[in-house]
């Protein structure tokens, strides 16, 4: 009861005109902020901390929270779109958004990206209402070993992800782990693969990769292909870009299942809505009847990663509300922010200013509702680039893609890097490897090395750290089911295909 | 049984890239510290994957299964490098002049030379989409977002 009535006196004061403009603009600013590639959530909060030194601590909170997941749900229309994530999570809704497009589907996908955003982002503040505290204590429980633990059942999830050759899969997941070496180590301090370029000692920044790799590399492969025309010939009817009733039902339990995912996930430090995606969308990929459809424009996937990732949210504030851990990047300038206030926070926070805390939740349920009623209606707009010929659309892509990379550090090299990875990621396309795993382990892997060795250092060398720890352990075993049954289900689609192929032409040439 | 080729080459010059980067991954990895006092150094991870590289590089170098399937099952009629070879070559050469003609003429000059030598498109259409583009870029990044792009000679 203390909890609803909190919750009430949260929504009266989110409910400000101050507080509700805050939240359009953070909301807005977010979304368009995660369509371009390039600009990011944690950077912009960063530009707009300090602007935000005159204002009530909750109004800028409110508008620091409506930017972070405005730019999530900005970051699916991109993927979805162009196939370019304008955000690390969105990397998990190119796998099936973007052919959703291709079959001039790019309404229902984006419904559904928002509809799922309302979803996770939803789930995640009730969560973030009535088990923080508990979870928070779950959460201080995450060493070293458990998180290195976690990144590997994460990489796990690899063999999930698609269904292509798991020698390719590893190969990839390989390539990618080695380029996140390249750089300042940050335990040792030496300098490692940067061929003596000052410009790659902060390592290969993953929006250069990632568009490259999928925005520029599918402009390539399309250059490569017979010419095409636009993706839609014709203006879709207004129910042809919505989702039916039919198709929202039978999203329901990916949605639920992927926002719980997400949540549980964002709490844990380090973690991230990455991860928390790529998760969600191995799980609903294992648990559908027909696993085949993923990766080829399957509903679920959009909702999967969508939800997931907005629910991780909710979870990441957990740490930072309840033991002044921030969970995320973006998480950790929202510490920064509250530093600024004089708003220390921890377990007092809650205490010693629940007001603030609970309008911000508050605002957090508004927030959501808001970007679904500022982004629904502009989804006939968004589809209709589509119909827009292919030779039109590509230059204009070509130079978002260069724009948004330079604005990452103002580097005229990260514009060489960026077609270096557009090269690669054609090549890749043409020999059919897979990018996925690449650009997952690209942003798993920094985390992954610094907790094995971490881990390492704390246990003496003796690598048993990872066994003797139950939680530690039990995600190794999660780790080792998922890699066995990824390879069965493999297994079983091989003998499926060749099955196939022996009723097709039972006389071979 | 020229598609089964292509394939089979294109298997193969992928595997001799991935074992020479795996090769040269060890070399780089060997000059750093594997294991120190404190645990593990800097070279012990890029070491492992330098051999995991090379090991899964080979494997698909003499891998011998499904050959035909994936030749005729991805097998792709009527496609060029050409273009794509072209598209590089323009991007490399804005790129080149990126420091001289600033960030906007350049993208003015790299989509005119996008629509109208690679599509087609005529001069005027090119250069008028060219002109807008830049125009909303200037206003987006620059007036709005407060990005430094970069400038040039002509001081734009």
């Amino acid at each position: 009861m203390e909890i609803l009535s909190s919750l009430v006196a949260g929504f009266a004061a989110a409910a400000s005109p101050a507080n509700l403009l805050a939240c359009l603009i953070g909301v807005a600013v977010g979304f368009v902020i995660g369509v371009l590639p390039g600009l990011g959530a944690p950077g912009t909060i960063a530009m707009i901390l300090p602007l935000m030194a005159g204002t009530e601590p909750a109004t800028a909170l409110i508008l620091m929270a409506g930017v972070y997941y405005g730019a999530l749900f900005g970051g699916a229309v991109s993927a979805i779109l162009v196939n370019t994530p304008g955000v690390p999570t969105s990397v998990v809704t190119t796998l099936d958004g973007y052919p959703l497009a291709r079959q001039g589907k790019a309404g229902k996908a984006l419904c559904m990206a928002c509809l799922a955003s309302l979803f996770g982002g939803t789930f995640s503040v009730i969560g973030l209402t009535l088990i923080a505290p508990p979870l928070a204590t779950f959460a201080l429980r995450f060493g070293p070993p458990e998180i290195f633990s976690l990144m590997v059942l994460g990489l796990a999830t690899l063999g999930w992800l698609g269904e292509d050759s798991m020698l390719k899969t590893l190969l990839m997941a390989c390539l990618g782990l080695l380029i996140s070496t390249i750089g300042v180590d940050v335990v040792s301090g030496s300098v490692r693969f940067t061929f003596g370029l000052p410009e790659l000692l902060d390592g290969v920044p993953f929006v250069v990769a990632a568009v490259g790799l999928f925005a520029v590399g599918e402009v390539l492969y399309n250059a490569y292909r017979p010419s095409q025309g636009p993706v839609i010939s014709h203006a879709p009817r207004l129910r042809e870009m919505l989702l039916s009733g039919r198709e929202m039902l039978s999203c329901l339990p990916t949605l639920l299942r992927s926002s719980a995912l997400g949540f549980l996930v964002g709490t844990l430090p380090g973690a991230g809505a990455t991860i928390a995606a790529f998760m969600a969308y191995a799980m609903e990929k294992r648990l559908a009847r027909d696993p085949q459809r993923f990766g080829r424009g399957a509903l679920q996937g959009v909702a999967a990663s969508e939800s997931s990732d907005n629910a991780s949210t909710g979870g990441a504030l957990v740490p930072l509300f309840t033991l002044g851990l921030p969970g995320s990047a973006s998480t950790a300038i929202l510490l920064g922010g509250l530093l600024m206030f004089g708003l220390e926070p921890g377990p007092g926070l809650m205490k010693e200013h629940s007001g603030f805390v609970w309008t911000v939740i508050a605002s957090m349920y508004i927030g959501n509702l808001m970007l679904a009623a500022v982004n629904l209606p502009l989804i006939p707009l968004l589809v209709r680039l589509l119909r827009v010929r292919y030779t039109w659309l590509y230059p204009f892509i070509l130079v978002l893609c260069l724009v948004g990379t330079y604005s990452v550090r103002n580097e005229p090299f990260d514009l060489v890097l960026l077609c270096i990875f557009g090269v690669a990621g054609f090549l890749l396309r043409v020999g059919q490897f897979p990018i996925a795993p690449l650009v997952l382990t690209l942003v798993l892997g920094p985390l992954m090395e610094r907790a094995l060795r971490r881990s390492l250092i704390l246990a003496m060398g003796n690598p048993l750290t990872f066994f003797s720890r139950p939680i530690s352990l039990v995600l190794l075993i999660l780790a080792v089911l998922f890699v066995v049954m990824g390879s069965l289900h493999r297994r079983r689609q091989q003998d499926r295909q060749q099955e196939a192929d022996t009723r097709v032409s039972p006389v071979s040439g | 049984m020229g598609r089964l080729r292509f394939h089979l080459n294109a298997k193969r010059t992928a595997g001799a890239c991935f074992l020479a980067l795996g090769l040269v991954t060890i070399f780089g990895a060997s000059r750093l510290t594997y294991y120190s006092e404190t645990g593990p150094g800097d070279g012990f991870l890029p070491l492992w994957l330098g051999v995991g590289i090379t090991l899964l590089a080979l494997l698909l170098l003499g891998g011998r299964s499904t050959r035909e399937r994936e030749a005729q099952g991805h097998a792709q009629p009527g496609t060029s490098p050409r273009k794509p070879l072209l598209l590089v070559g323009l991007l490399a050469a804005g790129l080149f002049l990126l420091p001289w003609l600033g960030f906007l003429l350049t993208i003015l000059a790299l989509m005119v030379a996008l629509l109208c030598l690679l599509e087609g498109v005529s001069l005027a259409r090119s250069l008028l989409a060219a002109v807008c583009t830049s125009l909303v870029l200037y206003l987006v990044f620059t007036l709005w977002l407060q990005v430094p792009l970069t400038v040039g000679v002509f001081g734009i």
